[in-house]
């Protein structure tokens, strides 16, 4: 942890592309949506094949498209910097940063996908094409080079992890499930401006407890809901991305955070894995915190993951959070309100418009900095928070400010 | 670098009660160490390596092995190559007592079919802390013990069970007769 920051506020976000999100997107390829939202952001910058000279990226489920397949089905005639990277999207983003920064490229395309596999969820394992998604992965850690773990229901490795550490955290905190229930509430309330968000019928607290439960105590309204759909986003320069076609939205600060041993069942404690480490080097590194930001992201691929934000970056103390929300409960929105001014998630969240591993967050805050976000603008909106990934391996946070 | 486990941490065994590399502490001698050909037929959907294949024949003789380092004494899961607290190459899989604590725990209402596996009123995955040392710990399912007694902070011990015709380690209440 430095806190130096010489690329403050140097390198830009100067596109976005969205290929919709769906729970089902039918007969397509994760190819074929990644490519959409490539283009699309391409164009949403003003920007040409030509110009691409920087690709990264790499989705969840499938291992991800490799950026040498992007390149082959785009045309990019000239490309010197590529990367593939792992979900969550921040690690695209911060490679791709710095990429430019450091003159690798000038013009980067990020792009993250998510398409749903047979193994995953079941209306995929109906389509036989989606089965083979997957044909020679290896599963659970496996997939890092390390070794052999099983999958569920044998390792805690993913989403049985998180369900352990929020039961932990229950237990520890007398925290109690309307604590993690607020999260899904005020996602959904928000998710009902979104047209992107695939999940758009208003949840009670009584609907929430009364969810179908999966991995105690997280129940289905505590977990992202699986979908088809990508994002894309051009990264470049501050300075060239003012001659662009659209308002530049500055990377203030990033951070990554992990910590040893990051594995989920081996994790000292929560208050010692990645998501508070990357918490304090954004500290470190940014001139913007919690007074000076308009909207803050807290990831929700797990409700208990949100909750733990609070905590990491300062908004309540270990084990608070509970009561924090209830604090800052917006009644007549039915959604979490910092301080009656700072809204939680605008767009839904990943519980409401779709599991994303954090490309939605991003491209929300994006959107807002931008003031193009119709009937969900946040009025004045200049500097967003953005707390993504998990606890363990994958924590990230990010500053982004509009010009 | 994370620095070695004290040696004040009295429940460790001295290093002269260890030897590692040679006769393990031999509590089943009528069993022989598997062969790598009965390892890998044993096991033979498991991403079997030429390190993790001494955790999998430990299976085998119904031993749970746990990386210790012969230079600094701390234990590690999983095995590694190297001693995650030294670095020093002199770490290798010794058996563990199979005591423990209930540190995680959740209940899986679903999960992928076939397994055998009875998802009805919730699967019980647990990450046990082992006795040898704070934050050593493993992950497994806990048997023989009722829902309503099964709960972070439970003292548990190994036991095994089937899967596929191999033996796999899980846990159960400790001291409590079956």
């Amino acid at each position: 942890m430095t806190g130096r920051n010489p690329a403050k506020d140097k390198i830009a976000i100067a596109g976005t592309g969205l290929s919709p999100y769906a729970r089902d997107r039918g007969a397509t390829t994760e190819l074929a949506l990644l490519l959409e939202a490539a283009v699309a952001a391409i164009r949403d910058a003003g920007l040409t094949a030509a110009d691409v000279d920087g690709v990264v990226g790499g989705g969840l489920l499938t291992g991800g498209i490799d950026p040498a397949t992007v390149v082959s089905a785009l045309g990019l005639p000239a490309v010197t910097w590529w990367a593939r990277a792992v979900p969550p999207v921040m690690n695209h983003l911060i490679a791709a940063s710095n990429a430019v920064w450091a003159g690798a490229c000038e013009v980067a395309l990020v792009y993250h996908s998510v398409y749903r596999v047979g193994g995953f969820s079941r209306s995929a394992a109906a389509d036989p094409f989606r089965r083979r998604a997957t044909l020679g992965l290896p599963d659970g850690r496996a997939a890092t080079g390390d070794g052999h773990t099983d999958p569920e229901p044998w390792s805690m490795h993913g989403s049985a992890g998180y369900a352990a550490w929020a039961g932990r955290y229950l237990a520890s905190y007398g925290a109690t499930r309307e604590d993690l229930g607020r999260i899904a509430v005020s996602d959904r309330s928000n998710a009902a401006a979104n047209p992107n968000a695939v999940l758009r019928t208003p949840l009670t607290m009584t609907g929430y407890l009364g969810g179908r439960m999966v991995r105690e105590p997280l129940c289905l309204y505590d977990m992202d809901v699986p979908i088809d759909g990508a994002d894309a986003f051009i990264v470049t320069t501050t300075e060239r991305a003012r001659d662009l076609r659209q308002p530049p939205v500055l990377v203030h600060a990033a951070s990554m955070g992990m910590t040893a041993p990051p594995e989920e069942h081996l994790a000292a404690g929560l208050d010692a894995t990645g998501q508070p480490l990357a918490a304090r080097d954004l500290r470190a590194k940014s001139d913007l915190w919690l007074d000076d930001i308009d909207m803050f992201f807290p990831y929700d691929g797990f409700t208990i993951v949100a909750l733990r934000c609070f905590e990491s970056y300062g908004y309540c103390g270990t084990g608070e959070a509970g009561q924090f929300l209830a604090d800052n409960w917006d009644g007549a929105g039915h959604r979490i309100m910092i301080g009656g001014r700072v809204p939680v998630n605008p767009h839904g969240g990943s519980l409401s418009e779709g599991g994303s591993q954090g490309a939605g967050h991003v491209r929300e805050a994006v959107t807002q900095l931008r003031g193009q976000a119709g009937h969900r603008q946040v009025p004045g909106a200049r500097a967003a928070l953005l707390a993504l990934g998990g606890f363990f391996f994958n924590a990230q946070g990010l500053v982004l400010r509009a010009d | 670098m994370a620095g070695p486990v004290s040696s004040a941490d009295s429940h460790l065994p001295g290093q002269a009660d260890l030897d590692i590399f040679g006769d393990m502490p031999d509590e089943t001698p009528a069993a022989a160490e598997p062969s790598d050909e009965e390892v890998l037929e044993r096991f033979p959907s498991v991403r079997l390596d030429h390190v993790n294949k001494a955790y999998y024949k430990g299976l085998l003789r119904h031993e749970l092995r746990v990386n210790r380092c012969r230079e600094c004494g701390t234990w590690h899961t999983p095995l590694r190559p190297i001693c995650p607290s030294c670095w020093s190459a002199e770490a290798g899989p010794v058996p563990v007592s199979g005591r423990g604590i209930v540190y995680l725990l959740t209940f899986l209402h679903q999960g992928p079919p076939g397994l055998g596996v009875d998802y009805t009123g919730g699967f019980p995955l647990a990450g046990i802390e082992l006795a040898e040392q704070p934050g050593l710990r493993v992950e497994a399912t806990v048997v023989d013990c009722p829902r309503d007694q099964l709960r972070v902070g439970l003292d548990v011990e190994l036991t095994w069970i089937d899967r596929d015709g191999a033996p796999w380690p899980a846990f159960r209440p400790a001291g409590v007769p079956s």
